[in-house]
């Protein structure tokens, strides 16, 4: 049995209509219209204990709303979800046991006072044993570096700080589950990089599930084996990401300057199926099923004596874009 | 027992965010202070006109003011978050957290805050008690003290109730402040001898919202206990039956529009 | 002509901030029922609390106390409440709100005067409160007690009375938008506005006379009424309760004016130097 299993899930939003002119607005003292908005459409997975999933989509595409039902914070209009076996919104208070959620940009540290009292209050809300209690938070605060800041007040905290202390304050009560909405919105490259390292090395740790929403690509590329692709409400992929790149097949991009005497139609003569882009720098996009990049490369330097180059494989980014346009083709 | 823990625990936490804020508090305590002498003096002045208001004198009239604000002040200083819920918090979605507890979220909502602000409103209501009480002449025995504390702690839990009451329907229709600050505005009537009431009113203050039963019935026991033709024995007895049950009840509506709580979209 | 035209489009440009306060308070009035009620439940709440005060008087329900009748007394109440709202202002908090966002420094930035800029969004609320509420109410409430006979007003006289009232209900506007100001620029020392705004309700609600006729307050009320706050309630309604000679009108008229010109002094200065405070402590 999955640790989590969502069943046709579904989110319908009543969303009151406006006008913007003054008599609209004196209208909607008397009465209101609503529209249907559906955030999420029949979706359905279902996750492993320990897995490290990464949910994407564009803003509006229906993942937080997701996360949310997830956590028994908002109904699904249809369908449910069991974590553990057990209904979501029937056993919420023993769910939130086995939850930890850490939103971007809402924290649930106490504002006001030392980082450690939100710590303590954590572990009597939680029942933490002493010795659980002992064990993690020096785990933790080792882990994401909290030990200098632990006493200064949470306010004056910057915000790469506070985003450990917020992801260190969801865990302390060592939940099965994390789920992190856009975790690493907002931090510079380096805190970045320690919250990544951060959830990997817990993921090891304590076997926990990490579920994460975020728009970071990078954050997909190095934490998550597999991937659930969600737009306007509806799972467009849910899989492996090495096996999407290669169902994008084995897509690599060359990229460098441009130079004088680039010739396009020598390339294309090598090999018709190569895309090539050109503004100040030059982009080849093709497949490795169709191309034989060392035989490129060599002509490349060869032909034009050029050093300064860039191979990289496909981003998760242009995959999105492409799924999403596949989409669209399919509707139509 | 792991509650009344935690309940302390919070209530340092909140004590300790109040006074990271040191100036704001004290003004705020001075704010609830000085609104509270203002509307006292306006009572003074507009009963001073006259030389007995349906029989209470100036000083009577202030004590029943002074007792009824000492129990409007002790739901102030623990539950004031209640205010919070019933005008954004359900509709700006920050109560999230709180739902990701495993800990009742009723308790969390009343726990997180000590509104040190009260202290301007239980100071000049205790100033007020003391200073009438002096230029009266009451009957202090066990029966009528007992009912007396007895009347003000029930008081405070009845204006608790209604407030959890309204507050908990925000989670079912966003918000619900401005009913809430009806029931309060209507509740100051409380503050009055009932006496100079229409008969619907008193009734009101009986046995709907029955304040009046917890605060002007003994109260008038301290002057005037023959008027109130009922023992007080049996009076402390009512008011804990009444208190209890509306309380429990208050919890129960509570759990019940929770189930109802959702996050805004997004 | 060139003058008025000129005038015309330098204050053509404030036109978006009076429609920014209209709104406002149009979305806020959408509670507006809850606001009705609480209205309703306050005058009625006067109306049982003079009733006792009037049957205790020695002379019973006919007492005429500090120059009130009963239903003066019941009319001025429910004046001074419909009056306080609609003179309402959002000034002191919609400044707070841009100094604890920080907005405020934009202000430096753009060739609008700050001060009218909150003046307009002000003009903006009272043109709702006033005209949607507050008038047509009034027009009620003393349709009612002067065709029940409650009270007696000379035809010529009365209009007198609603013109004197007009003009002192836009000075009241503007005095009460000119201490929201001056709170406003308090937060910028203070950066706290609920108690400093809860004390100056307090002090404006007792020393205006909102609450009970500054006449009940002996040489005190006599002292009360030459202060700023007075023209926030006692003054405008007593004017148009008729119980005000037209001397006095006069002078209090001149006193409201230089209070005004004071107060707008005043909040000139303290802008002054907290603009130099933003300056220098770069926000």
């Amino acid at each position: 049995m999955a640790l989590i299993e969502v069943k046709n899930l579904s989110k319908t939003f009543k969303k009151p209509i406006r006008g913007n002119g003054l008599l609209s607005m004196i209208k909607t003292l008397f009465s209101r219209k609503y529209e249907n908005i559906e955030a999420v459409k029949d979706v359905s997975f279902s996750i492993e204990q320990g897995e490290i999933v990464g949910y994407i989509g564009a803003n509006g595409a229906g993942k937080s709303t997701t996360i949310k039902m997830m956590c028994g914070i908002l109904f699904p209009t249809e369908g449910e979800i069991i974590i553990d076996q057990k209904s979501v919104l029937k056993h919420r208070k023993e769910i939130n046991q086995e939850i930890g959620v850490v939103f971007g940009q809402k924290t649930q540290l106490w504002w006001d006072i030392p980082l450690i009292e939100t710590f303590k209050i954590l572990k009597a809300i939680y029942s933490v044993s002493d010795e659980d209690y002992k064990e993690r938070f020096n785990y933790l605060s080792e882990l994401l570096d909290l030990k200098s800041f632990m006493n200064q007040n949470v306010r004056s905290l910057s915000l790469g700080q506070r985003m450990r202390a917020d992801f260190a304050a969801s865990l302390i009560h060592n939940p099965k589950i994390l789920y992190l909405d856009e975790p690493t919105i907002g931090l510079d490259v380096l805190v970045k990089d320690k919250i990544r390292k951060a959830i990997k090395e817990l993921n090891h740790h304590y076997n926990t599930t990490v579920i994460l929403t975020t728009h970071d690509m990078k954050d997909i590329e190095e934490l998550c084996n597999r991937i659930i692709i969600i737009d306007k409400g509806s799972i467009l992929y849910d899989g492996n990401l090495e096996d999407i790149k290669f169902q994008f097949g084995n897509i690599k991009n060359i990229v460098f300057p441009r130079f004088e005497g680039f010739d396009e139609n020598k390339i294309k003569e090598f090999n018709d199926k190569i895309n090539i882009e050109v503004d100040e720098n030059i982009k080849l996009s093709f497949s490795l099923n169709d191309v034989n990049m060392d035989a490129l490369l060599l002509m490349l330097i060869g032909e034009y004596k050029i050093n300064d180059f860039k191979i990289f494989d496909i981003g998760i980014e242009e995959i999105t874009k492409e799924l999403y346009a596949k989409n669209e083709e399919t509707k139509k | 027992m792991k509650y009344i823990k935690l309940y302390f625990q919070y209530a340092k936490l909140s004590i300790m965010s109040k006074l990271s804020y040191k100036s704001n508090t004290i003004i705020g305590i001075a704010a609830f202070l000085f609104t509270e002498i203002t509307s006292i003096l306006t009572l003074f002045i507009i009963v001073s006109q006259v030389p007995s208001l349906e029989g209470w004198n100036m000083y009577q009239i202030g004590l029943l003011y002074g007792i009824t604000n000492l129990a409007i002040g002790l739901d102030h200083l623990f539950t004031d978050k209640l205010w919070n819920v019933a005008y954004f918090e359900v509709r700006s979605g920050t109560m999230d957290s709180l739902f990701l507890r495993p800990i009742p979220v009723l308790f969390q909502t009343i726990a997180l805050e000590i509104q040190l602000e009260a202290l301007g409103e239980i100071l000049t209501a205790i100033f007020l008690i003391i200073f009438c009480s002096c230029n009266l002449s009451l009957i202090v025995t066990f029966e009528s003290v007992l009912l007396l504390v007895v009347g003000i702690i029930g008081a405070a839990l009845l204006i608790t109730s209604f407030k959890i009451i309204i507050a908990s329907m925000a989670f079912a229709f966003k918000r619900t402040g401005p009913f809430l600050q009806i029931v309060y505005n209507f509740s100051n009537y409380s503050k009055y001898p009932l006496t100079i009431f229409p008969k619907i009113i008193r009734f009101a203050f009986t046995f709907l919202i029955p304040l009046g039963l917890c605060v002007f019935f003994p109260v008038t026991n301290l002057f005037n206990p023959s008027s109130i033709g009922i023992n007080p024995y049996l009076l402390v007895a009512i008011i804990i039956v009444v208190t209890a049950i509306i309380l429990t009840l208050a919890i129960l509506i509570w759990s019940k529009f929770a189930k109802r709580y959702e996050s805004t979209g997004s | 002509m060139l003058k008025m035209k000129k005038l015309k489009n330098s204050l053509s440009k404030y036109i978006p901030f009076f429609h920014a306060g209209l709104k406002s308070t149009l979305a806020y009035k959408s509670q507006i029922y809850g606001w009705m009620i609480i209205g309703v439940i306050e005058i009625l709440f006067i109306f049982f609390l003079y009733q006792a005060i009037y049957r205790n008087a020695p002379e019973g329900m006919n007492s005429v106390i500090n120059g009130l009748t009963f239903y003066e007394m019941i009319l001025y109440g429910a004046t001074s409440f419909i009056f306080g709202n609609a003179i309402s202002s959002e000034t002191g908090w919609n400044i707070y709100v841009e100094v604890r966002d920080g907005t405020v420094v934009n202000t430096l930035t753009k060739p609008v005067s700050y001060r009218i800029r909150h003046l307009f969004t002000c003009f903006g609320q009272a043109f709702f409160q006033v005209f949607f509420i507050a008038l047509p109410l009034l027009v009620i409430l003393y349709g009612i007690f002067i065709g029940c006979g409650f009270v007696q007003f000379e035809p010529l006289q009365f209009i007198l009375n609603i013109v004197f009232f007009l003009i002192f209900l836009l000075l009241a506007i503007l005095i009460n938008d000119s201490i929201g100001y001056l709170i406003g620029m308090l937060t910028f020392y203070t950066q706290h506005m609920f108690g400093l705004n809860m004390f100056i309700s307090s002090i404006k609600t007792f020393l205006s006379g909102t609450m009970v006729p500054l006449s009940y307050m002996g040489v005190f009320g006599v002292i009360f009424s030459y202060l700023p706050f007075a023209f926030l309630a006692s003054t405008p309604i007593l004017i148009l309760m008729g119980k005000m000679e037209l001397l006095m009108i006069f002078i209090y008229l001149t006193i409201a004016i230089g209070y005004l010109i004071l107060l707008e002094f005043i909040n000139h200065l303290l802008f002054k130097h907290c603009i130099k405070k933003i300056v220098v402590q770069g926000g």
